[in-house]
């Protein structure tokens, strides 16, 4: 191992590489955590008997989450190559990378989210819906706020998901740190490069999972 | 004698639930009349239907059959905008009290007035009064979970009467309390009832509730009102066995208190 090389490869490129990464998980966060919480509150309502059950509805939200979810990444990520192609022109961008990501997040976060919602007491639900207040006002001052801290974890859990995944993005050339690991630690032998990332990788989780418990915790009463 | 006519109307009402396969009647074919400015209870053991029957005055639980008359207009088929606008004058309070955990107690007595549309300068001064009038005047920005459950169940009173309703239902608000924190609650229900002159349906399997607060009684057993009238009458006179079982029961607690008082005293002589 050649320390040298090791260290000046990562002054050249893990700064661009990081840079990559947080700019994919960001949208994908975003993208997932939005459209995410929108399907859940659509299976919520549609499933819920004090609010509009709906079963048809529900089945086919529920089957279309559920259908992106079975898929591995890896495969969904090459189905969707020729989408994004379409759509951007080069799927192998960062860019591309984040649409990928934000199309695996959202199934992902919405599951989340129903689960947050649904820990919700259905005592207190009824108490909501006694005092008359319309749906919108129970959905955003009295389930939002109490499912509030697992809601928070759940966005954690999709972070720390998606930084996995992107490592994925990266092995078809979309960049990113896993981008990095592949073309420089594997396909080059750079070892040191693979275990910077590594250990990279794990620091980041702790951090991100440390950060999230803190907050998730102060917006417990 | 004049009687005043039924705030609540409950005409032939079957709830009936889909349990997979098998069907539940929870209730059966009740009819009942609850007169404007009374306390007015329904007793029973866990399981009669009594919840069941006291949501479909408010109509979180829709009857199956039967029509439910507030102030004399049929409410049954209500939906939307009219539903809310009925229950705002229906308040409701609750054995696990309800309250949202994560909004202080000044936020969860404001739900109820946003709901009724209440502006936002409008809410304070009456959360300050709704708060005097329960007792609770210094705990506006504490977290349901720094209170006690006598406490809890005073916020939850205050959030039902926000609005100022007609009609109090409460389901088993006591049963969740010790003795002496009941004794509380019971009070204050009836004085809600005595000066604001707010009707209150009150279902309970504690008979030293309702021996002690409402005025007519009900007797419910496998989802139908097995006998009715006024409060003592039923209590010094049970036509059915479920009766005499409820006021056994309590007979029994009672003795049982009793025992633990005389063994006290004993131990101090």
């Amino acid at each position: 191992m050649n320390w040298q090389s090791t260290l000046e490869i990562l002054q050249d490129n893990l700064g661009k590489a990081l840079a990559d990464t947080f700019f994919m998980v960001s949208i994908a966060t975003v993208v997932g955590v939005v459209f995410g919480t929108l399907l859940a509150i659509a299976l919520f309502l549609t499933q819920h008997h004090l609010f509009s059950p709906n079963a048809a509805v529900n089945n086919v939200v529920g089957f279309v989450v559920n259908a992106i979810r079975s898929m591995p990444f890896l495969i969904l990520l090459v189905v969707l190559i020729p989408l994004i192609q379409l759509i951007i022109g080069d799927p192998y961008t960062p860019l591309g990378g984040a649409i990928a990501l934000s199309i695996a997040a959202i199934p992902f976060f919405a599951r989340i989210a129903e689960n947050s919602f649904t820990e919700v007491d259905s005592g207190l639900i009824e108490a909501a819906i006694a005092t008359g207040a319309p749906t919108r006002q129970i959905l955003c001052d009295a389930i939002f706020p109490q499912a509030l801290p697992s809601f928070i974890r759940g966005i954690v859990l999709t972070v720390i998901s998606l930084l996995g995944y992107s490592a994925m993005v990266g092995t078809i050339g979309a960049g990113g740190i896993g981008d990095m690991a592949i073309q420089f630690g594997y396909n080059r032998y750079e070892t040191g490069v693979l275990i910077a990332i590594v250990v990279l990788l794990v620091v980041l989780v702790q951090v991100i999972q440390w950060v999230g418990d803190l907050i998730a915790r102060a917006v417990i009463h | 004698m004049e009687q005043p006519a039924p705030i609540i109307e409950l005409r032939d009402i079957c709830v009936r639930f889909q349990d997979g396969k098998r069907t539940v009647d929870a209730v059966k074919h009740v009819s009942l009349n609850v007169r404007k400015g009374e306390i007015f209870g329904i007793v029973g053991f866990s399981g009669a239907g009594k919840s069941t029957l006291v949501r479909t005055i408010n109509l979180l639980e829709r009857p199956s059959e039967g029509r439910v008359i507030i102030s004399g207009r049929d409410v049954t088929d209500l939906r939307g905008k009219q539903l809310r606008e009925l229950r705002r004058d229906i308040g409701m309070i609750f054995q696990g009290f309800n309250l949202i955990g994560n909004a202080t107690v000044a936020r969860n007595i404001a739900f109820a007035l946003k709901a009724a549309g209440v502006p936002k300068q409008a809410r304070e001064p009456r959360i300050r009064e709704l708060l005097a009038l329960v007792g609770l005047e210094d705990k506006a920005d504490v977290y349901p979970s720094q209170l006690s459950g006598g406490q809890k169940q005073r916020v939850s009173i205050a959030r039902a009467l926000a609005n100022n309703p007609q009609i109090l239902l409460c389901d088993e608000a006591t049963s969740a309390l010790d003795l002496e924190t009941t004794e509380g609650i019971l009070s204050l229900l009836r004085r809600v009832n005595r000066e604001l002159g707010v009707t209150v349906v009150f279902i309970t399997h504690q008979l030293e509730v309702a021996q002690r607060i409402f005025d007519r009684v009900a007797v419910m057993e496998s989802g139908r009102i097995v006998e009715h009238g006024p409060t003592f009458d039923v209590f010094r006179n049970p036509q059915e066995t479920v009766t005499r079982g409820l006021i056994e029961q309590f007979l029994l607690s009672y003795r049982n208190v009793g025992a633990l008082l005389s063994e006290e005293t004993g131990e101090a002589a």
